[in-house]
């Protein structure tokens, strides 16, 4: 066992300690299990298929001693059956597995243990710490620090440190404000430092401006602006959107720095992206989309757009049938497809039938080839008072990789949800 | 020395006192569990907004275009996306997983997922118009996996 894993099982058995008194006990157990297989003719003629199994499971655990307090457990793990399908007979990952500390009528929020952080500038996932504090009128503030857990295959973990914090000023319904911050050393040597902006404002006839800028402390400049704003108009709704990118300074060429992203830092390639999306709601049951979007570069291409519609129906409560056309008119032909599909969700309690079709046209082919079919179907329902799923699905593809390309899968959710009485502690 | 110590200090005192109000709104703990939530598209204003509430519903909205556009609202403050979603449901895309989200959830075609059907193919032509948008989710050593065979292991 790592590092790590004691001390996660060290947490949770000082949770049952903390837990043991007569009070009720809340505990849930979400599983879920995927034999997966697939037979495919690749493009070269060769063949290949394997058989798969996966395994998610999350754990979650709420005592009642000390109100606020949750332990929560996340992670995967395949099985081969049949092959080495990805090289490794085996393969997981714990992605979660932390003690929350939320108490119900204070305003605060503790976590310790592997995370997922999403403040501001940061979106990374963490062994470490991380706490929020909103009772402080207009403002809340949150920090964290750990160790990352995305970088461990350079020099391990050694050295790695991850830490910053977000502020945010607002007034609910209003508008809110907020500065963060982001350090991220990677054996020791600067891999990422971002200062971050980000903006809510709400003004009147619910018109609404939202969006964030990042600044890159190591290349002194600014990575990336993304706003949007949004104009209701009864059953329309109209957003405009403005992208810039950096590419020097959004992308990095640190070391252990990914291959296709660390070559565009020294491109010297800024990306402008602006457009708009315009919904219309006829009816509670029809909406539709369309999407405009327009990528100017500094260099390397020309100017391309993308074009997209969108057409949703649902009827009941839960089922739903679309259609998507999509094109990108790219500067060159390299950069030019055309992207259909139309798919159906149809459910019946306890069961449900899905579809889905796409088609794709490439104006200049990809290892031959000019275009894609994708079709997939599935049946599902649910047993045992849907704590118990079964989905299957098939699916069959030909594209420029596989000549033929057939999967199914066979998926199994289990939900336990229960409350129970801990022995008295003596 | 002495002025950087005594303006913390008051600043401390500021906060512990600006502590003692109490803010006038507060997020629950968890959205109500209602029928078979996460299993569709949500749109928050079907319930919320038609008073005046202090969040701007809207804005989180599942519509067709959400799975796109979504980090816009999650950096604002995600303890919104948390009344419904546990961090299990963001770690299926962003965490070290092996199987990309419309394979994992292949019955759920509702949500739009960007790397179903052909994605493979056509991820050469969306990575060099916008290749923002892969770095987001595999701008990491660990989380690039699935690139590292075509495109090479970090260095």
């Amino acid at each position: 066992m790592t590092c790590c894993g004691r001390v996660y099982l060290l947490l949770f058995a000082g949770l049952l300690l903390c837990a043991s008194s007569s009070e009720a006990e809340q505990f849930s157990l979400a599983s879920e299990t995927l034999f997966r297989g697939f037979q495919r003719e690749r493009n070269d003629g060769s063949k290949a298929s394997a058989a798969p199994a996966y395994e998610y499971l999350q754990l979650n655990y709420a005592t009642q001693k000390i109100p606020g307090l949750t332990l929560h457990i996340n992670g995967w793990g395949r099985l081969n059956l049949a092959d080495n399908y990805n090289r490794d007979t085996t393969d997981g990952r714990l992605l979660h597995a932390y003690l929350q500390y939320s108490p119900p009528k204070q305003d605060y929020q503790l976590r310790v243990g592997r995370q997922y952080i999403f403040e501001g500038v940061a979106r990374d996932n963490l062994d470490g710490i991380y706490g929020k504090l909103f009772s402080i009128p207009h403002t809340t503030i949150s920090a964290y620090a750990g160790v990352p857990t995305m970088l461990d295959n350079s020099n391990g973990r050694k050295n790695d440190l991850i830490y910053g914090g977000k502020l945010t000023y607002g007034t609910p319904a209003l508008y809110d404000v907020g500065l963060s911050y982001k350090h991220i050393l990677d054996n020791g040597a600067r891999r990422e430092q971002l200062l971050g902006a980000d903006l809510a404002v709400n003004f009147p006839r619910s018109i609404t401006l939202l969006g964030h800028s990042t600044y890159d402390l190591i290349s002194n400049s600014w990575g990336e602006h993304s706003y949007e704003a949004r104009f209701p108009f009864g059953p329309v709704t109209f957003k405009p959107f403005l992208q810039r990118f950096k590419y020097n300074s959004y992308f990095t060429n640190s070391r252990n720095s990914v291959p296709p992203f660390r070559f565009l830092e020294g491109s010297g390639n800024t990306l402008t992206t602006v457009g708009t999306d315009l919904f219309w709601y006829p009816s509670d049951r029809w909406d539709f989309v369309l999407r405009f979007k327009n990528h100017d570069y500094q260099n390397r291409f020309k100017p391309s757009q993308y074009y997209s519609l969108i057409a949703t129906k649902r009827w009941k409560i839960l089922s739903e049938a679309g259609a998507e056309v999509g094109r990108m008119q790219g500067s060159e032909d390299q950069n030019r497809y055309l992207l259909t599909r139309a798919y159906v969700y149809w459910k019946f309690a306890p069961g449900f039938v899905t579809g889905d079709v796409m088609y794709v046209v490439y104006d200049r082919s990809i290892y031959g080839k000019s275009s894609s079919l994708f079709t997939s179907v599935g049946v599902g329902t649910g047993f045992l008072k849907d704590s118990l799923k079964v989905k299957v699905s098939f699916d069959y593809s030909n594209d420029p990789y596989f000549n033929a390309d057939y999967r199914f899968m066979v998926k199994l959710n289990y939900l336990l949800d229960r409350s129970f009485d801990l022995p008295i502690r003596n | 020395m002495k002025t950087i110590g005594a303006t913390a200090s008051i600043i401390m005192l500021a906060l512990l006192a600006a502590c003692a109000a109490s803010n006038s709104y507060r997020l629950p703990a968890s959205h109500p569990k209602i029928y078979e939530l996460g299993e569709r598209r949500e749109f928050c204003t079907k319930c919320h907004g038609f008073k005046k509430e202090p969040l701007d519903f809207e804005r989180y909205n599942h519509t067709a275009l959400f799975t796109d556009n979504h980090r816009m609202v999650a950096y604002q403050d995600d303890r919104v996306c948390a009344l419904c979603h546990e961090q299990s449901f963001c770690s299926d895309c962003h965490g070290k997983v092996e199987l990309k989200p419309s394979l994992k959830d292949q019955t759920k075609n509702f949500s739009r997922m960007q790397h179903r059907g052909d994605f493979l193919s056509r991820h050469r032509i969306e990575g060099r118009m916008d290749p923002s948008s892969c770095f987001r989710c595999h701008g990491t050593p660990g989380t690039s996996g699935t690139c590292q065979p075509c495109h090479g292991s970090p260095r």
